[in-house]
């Protein structure tokens, strides 16, 4: 539909450029500390209001989207760099040993609670925003290594890959020629998956401390400092989550999008 | 069902027929401004009917379209067909892909998606089909009107058994449990109902959609293209049942087919449909011998068109198959079963001379494919020895130096090109196995010579239709003067004037450059009209190798007599003389 | 018995064993000497050389992870160090919480899912379609705690329905399912929204299928052809996600147990992580790996059940 499409992308959009404009301007420091106007509620001074330090909730939210995006792209990043070039290698030598063994590791890695090994990362590694990347990063490298494999196995299948093959070409070749341009959309379609994927994982780990750490803003964090609040002041907890409802649907929606945006074009080239 | 209709004149009260129905007698000049060719269609079909049974029964038809139109989406795909059909007639619906067959089949049965919108009047047996409840009409299909539908393999549910699936039909229509032995014994099918689908054939599971259809014996049966996934030997056995059944039960038949020799074995009378639009009514015979209708005549020549190839002048043997086998590792069933290994090729010898066009001929699952496969150096589990002018094909380790003498067509129009790269991209790829760039000019002649124009090359593959596409195909085997091209299944995918194009095409390039070709199909009369020589083969071996004319003429083993046999023949009557210069596809 | 159904055990085995060695090393061998881990920076020698003993550190890993393997076997899953109770006993109180919460959970999804998906099928492209399909999508994105936060604002602090957190245990049944209520709600609604969607889309993949069309040809109705043979069709991906969904809601219930107070085996492992109680650690997540591998292989053979095709293999 493209209805999803347009609001998927206005969405992210927005989530985009107010993570943008963060790194030149927000309404008001946030570093600085102003108890006498804690959890006030939204204003014209404070368009949502000011969480119990009295720091400017929109501000914040501009911050923490910086960091929302960071992780959940540099998460991506990792899924996509290692697991494509593994998928595309297992689907080119079915049945081989490499094949057996991703297959396996992946099983594997599918069968470990994601939450509670992310857990476990950040809390032996020590919380920071660089390993709740690497948490969800390492979630994400068998997704797309499964996914790659199974769609590049049956691209290997069709005619146009045989033809490739009585012209000589080389596997690796046929892989990057012919198999990945091919998967192109659907790795895209998936990116957007675990992006809000990402975004929500970032936002859980954040929330029981094992994110982002102070004075890094951050969603989860924002909720969790407002949960004993929520009840005197329920608009520092109602914006960090609609903040974070509002960029997952919008990657969802975007990745809804594009699927219908592009499969149709695939479909011409293969029925 | 969504339905948005033009308003329409009311039917007169009384009847519950549709308009067409009124009155007993003919009514020819109801359709005269409808249908093109008037006095011999759907009209006149009343009054000088084409079967003798009919002539003697009820001139009431059982079925009634007028101007039935059907749009999806605000795309009308089915423009004002009318058409009539008597009780226990058997009429074809024929006309290429896209033409609309299968839409006014499901419009009938009330099987259109719900995105679809139809008007003009649909008559069953006196009843106005869009008048009555949708439940009633649900309950028309399975006891009334049946259907059975080209793909066996999907139609049936995988996860009951056959006999549960047939017995749903009875107890859908709230009737008595049926004795599914004798209803599968009367489409010829012997194995217990407790079978699932996947445990039978293709061949089998039609048999089961059949047994679906006719089981409470309904008054019309619609079978679309019932036979074109099958094989030619199944074809000839689904077809003799539906005859056969058709007349003990009197049902009325419309089958819809693309295969004009299918055609004439089975219908009375035949329509043809062109972009959604009737062409032209009449009787077999008549249709085939005389047809009128311009693109009528066109098709009925293409079915019966042969390719003219030039009189081979053969050379030195250039490829050799030495007993290549094939075998695949089988899979274990029991702990301690030893797998059996499943060999899809088994001992297969040939020669190919230079010059000579040489078929091979199987039915699907024979191992066609796979020693295709073989000789392009690309089944790594092949045995044997295979040489290309002397010089050893490794199925092992792909060779440059022999792939290069040695190029294919694949069936797929569709598959066979990366649909991300622009024509001109495409043909060159087989240059890199000769190392360089094609020179230039070298892909506008090339696609000049398959009858496509050089601005066809910055183009991407969708924009191309099948027959195009197979041009394009063909361009680039042809590219690197390979001295060896393999067509396999090359012009099955296309529709029957198509074809006869590209058939003229490969006689063409034969003659121009003297090509060498093995050229696989599971149609005899296609390999019929551009080989010198034919292999057949079965279960994984060559069982006869004989010039093309004397094993059409003489078939010496029993599985070639059986495949000529079952092949379905045009009358020899046949207008096949028709205009001859049909555009390139 | 047949031979897939050893291979599939075989596979189990397998299976739990990578398992167990991967959760071994992460928690043992990598991060270095598990006592001082465990003790911190600051801890003296003489506490350091107790607590090696006690863990038997100074036998070779092998012998170490040989000896946790048979330890759970035979259900001894070692004692915890902060609880100086056996991790056992532990485990059993909290499940007394967490399956009955990851239970109510799947139940409340599954019952909402069912209707929703089987309606936006049914009336594809339509109002409900349209109604289900945007809320399922508005159901995924919304962080599962910050739903618990809100069913606490207003069902707990403004309404008082429920209680806030806490769990009163089993002995006042009623008491202990009402304070079950809202962690359920807020752990079902995301869930249920993803069941929704797979619902949704495997029930018009079906719905799209020849053999649907054959059943209409038969006099079915759309409704009937959609229950009689597009549902069974539909049910296998589904069951699938249902399996994984179990085991999830089992562990992923960590940060509602945060949110709700609740003595569950998320928050024993939470716990565990920050007190870096390494024992229990690695017991609970083994634990959980195991549900997670049964519910696979369980889904597996229920698949093979109910799918011919896959019998004979």
């Amino acid at each position: 539909m493209k209805r999803s499409l347009i609001l998927g992308a206005a969405l992210t959009g927005l989530m985009a450029a107010a993570a943008l404009l963060a790194f030149a301007w927000v309404p008001y420091d946030v570093a600085a500390v102003d108890i006498p106007s804690k959890l006030q509620p939204p204003s014209t001074a404070h368009l949502l209001g000011t969480e119990r330090y009295g720091r400017d909730i929109l501000s914040m939210l501009m911050l923490g989207a910086q960091t929302s995006l960071a992780v959940a792209l540099v998460a991506v990043g990792i899924g996509m760099g290692a697991g494509v070039p593994l998928g595309l290698a297992a689907a080119a030598t079915r049945g081989s040993l490499l094949d057996e063994a991703l297959s396996r590791t992946s099983d594997l890695i599918f069968a470990f609670p994601s939450l509670v090994t992310a857990i476990l990362i950040t809390a032996t590694f020590g919380p920071s925003a660089l390993n709740a990347i690497l948490a969800i990063g390492l979630f994400n490298v068998p997704v797309f290594a499964k996914l790659t494999r199974g769609a590049a196995l049956a691209l290997w299948q069709r005619e146009f890959i045989l033809a490739a093959r009585t012209f000589g070409k080389s596997r690796p070749r046929i892989s990057l020629e012919h198999i990945l341009p091919n998967l192109a959309s659907l790795l895209i379609v998936q990116g957007t998956i675990q992006f809000s994927l990402g975004i929500l994982a970032e936002a859980g780990l954040s929330y029981v401390g094992l994110g982002a750490q102070s004075p890094t803003p951050s969603w989860g964090r924002m909720l969790a400092d407002a949960q004993t609040l929520v009840g005197i002041a329920p608009h520092t907890a109602l914006f960090p989550g609609l903040a974070i409802v509002a960029a997952v649907m919008g990657f969802n929606l975007l990745g809804d999008g594009l699927r219908d945006a592009l499969d149709p074009r695939l479909k011409a080239g293969r029925t | 069902m969504d339905r948005s209709r033009p308003p329409r004149p009311e039917a007169p009260a009384p009847s519950a027929a549709g308009p067409i129905a009124r009155g007993a007698g003919p009514l020819p000049h109801f359709f005269g401004s409808k249908i093109p060719r008037g006095g011999r269609s759907e009209g006149a079909a009343g009054a000088e009917p084409p079967g003798g049974r009919i002539a003697a029964g009820d001139p009431k038809p059982l079925l009634t379209l007028d101007t039935l139109s059907v749009a999806i989406e605000g795309q009308t795909l089915l423009h004002g067909v009318s058409l009539r059909l008597q009780p226990g007639e058997t009429l074809a619906l024929t006309g290429e892909s896209g033409s609309g067959k299968s839409l006014t089949a499901l419009a009938v049965m009330g099987l259109l998606p719900r995105a679809a919108t139809i008007s003009g009047t649909l008559t069953f047996d006196d009843t106005d089909l869009d008048r009555i409840a949708p439940r009633r009409r649900d309950l028309l299909r399975g006891a009334q009107m049946a259907m059975v539908f080209q793909e066996p393999m999907t139609a049936l549910n995988p996860l009951m058994t056959i006999g549960a699936q047939i017995a749903e039909v009875f107890s859908i229509h709230r009737r008595p449990a049926p004795d599914l032995r004798a209803l599968l014994d009367r489409v010829g099918l012997d194995v217990p109902p407790t079978r699932y689908p996947h445990e039978l054939s293709g061949g089998q599971r039609q048999r089961v959609v059949i047994a679906i259809a006719i089981a409470l014996r309904p008054k019309l049966l619609i079978a679309d293209e019932p036979t074109t996934a099958l094989d030619v030997t199944t074809q000839a056995q689904i077809l003799s049942l539906l005859r056969d059944l058709t007349r003990e039960d009197g049902m009325a038949l419309l089958m819809i087919t693309h295969d004009l020799a299918v055609v004439a074995q089975m219908a009375q009378r035949i329509a043809v449909l062109k972009d959604g639009r009737l062409v032209e009514c009449a009787a077999t015979a008549e249709v085939l011998s005389t047809p009128r209708h311009p693109y009528t005549r066109e098709l009925v020549a293409a079915s019966g068109h042969r390719a003219r190839l030039p009189t081979a002048s053969v050379g030195e043997v250039l490829l050799r198959a030495r007993d290549v086998s094939v075998a695949y590792p089988g899979r274990r069933r029991h702990l301690l079963e030893r797998p059996l290994p499943f060999t899809a090729v088994q001992g297969v010898s040939f020669d190919l001379r230079r010059g000579e066009r040489l078929g091979l001929v199987g039915e699907s699952g024979c191992g066609k494919s796979t020693l295709t496969r073989t000789l392009l150096g690309l089944e790594p589990r092949a045995t044997g020895r295979i040489t290309l002018d002397g010089q050893a094909v490794d199925p092992h380790r792909p060779d440059s130096a022999v792939q290069r003498r040695i190029q294919v067509v694949f069936q797929d129009p569709y598959g066979s090109f990366d649909p991300r790269h622009r024509v001109a991209r495409l043909l060159a790829e087989p240059y890199h196995l000769l190392g360089h760039a094609p020179p230039p000019g070298a892909i506008d002649r090339a696609l000049a010579e398959v009858g496509l124009s050089p601005r066809d090359a910055r183009r991407h593959i969708h924009a191309f239709s099948g027959g195009q596409r197979q041009r394009l195909a063909i361009a680039r085997a042809l590219i690197i003067r390979p001295e060896v091209i393999v067509l396999d299944e090359a012009v099955s995918a296309l529709d029957v004037r198509v074809r006869a194009q590209i058939l003229d095409l490969l006689a063409q390039l034969s003659q121009r450059h003297r090509l060498t070709w093995i050229f696989i199909s599971h149609d005899l009369s296609v390999v019929r009209q551009v080989t010198d020589r034919v292999l057949v083969m079965c279960q994984g071996k060559i069982v006869e190798d004989a010039p093309t004319e004397t094993l059409f003429a003489a078939p010496r083993h029993p599985y070639t007599r059986a495949l000529l046999e079952a092949a379905p023949k045009l009358p020899d009557n046949t207008a096949t003389a028709g205009p001859r210069r049909a555009p390139p596809a | 018995m047949p031979l897939s159904l050893l291979r599939r055990l075989f596979t189990l085995a397998l299976s739990l064993i990578a398992a167990s060695l991967a959760i071994f090393l992460a928690v043992e061998v990598i991060p270095g000497d598990p006592a001082s881990t465990m003790l911190g920076l600051e801890a003296r020698p003489e506490t350091l050389a107790a607590l090696r003993a006690e863990l038997g550190l100074d036998q070779p890993p092998v012998q170490r992870y040989l000896g946790w393997v048979a330890g759970m076997l035979r259900g001894d899953f070692g004692i915890s160090y902060t609880y100086r109770v056996p991790v056992s006993e532990l485990i059993a109180d909290r499940l007394a919480v967490s399956l009955p919460l990851a239970g109510l959970a799947l139940v409340l999804a599954v019952a909402l899912a069912l209707p929703a998906g089987l309606a936006a099928a049914a009336w594809r492209g339509r109002l409900p379609d349209l109604a289900v399909s945007g809320g399922a999508q508005l159901g995924i994105a919304v962080p599962n705690f910050w739903l618990a936060m809100l069913l606490v604002t207003l069902f707990a602090l403004r309404w008082r329905f429920f209680p806030s957190g806490g769990f009163p245990g089993w002995d006042t049944p009623l008491q202990a399912l009402r304070a079950l209520i809202l962690p359920a709600v807020a752990l079902a609604l995301p869930q249920a929204a993803i069941l929704t969607r797979v619902l949704r889309s495997a029930l018009i993949d079906a719905q799209g299928e020849d053999f649907i069309r054959t059943a209409r040809a038969k006099g079915l109705s759309r409704g009937q052809a959609l229950r009689h043979h597009g549902l069974r069709n539909a049910a296998l991906p589904v069951l699938t996600l249902i399996g994984l969904q179990f085991s999830f809601l089992l562990a992923g219930a960590i940060i509602i147990e945060q949110v709700f107070y609740l003595p569950g085996l998320g928050q024993l492992i939470f716990k565990a992580i920050t007190q870096r109680d390494l024992i229990t650690v690695e017991s609970v997540t083994m634990l959980l790996v195991c549900a997670v591998i049964a519910v696979t292989f369980l889904t597996d053979v229920a698949h093979a059940l109910a799918d011919p095709r896959l019998r004979r293999r």
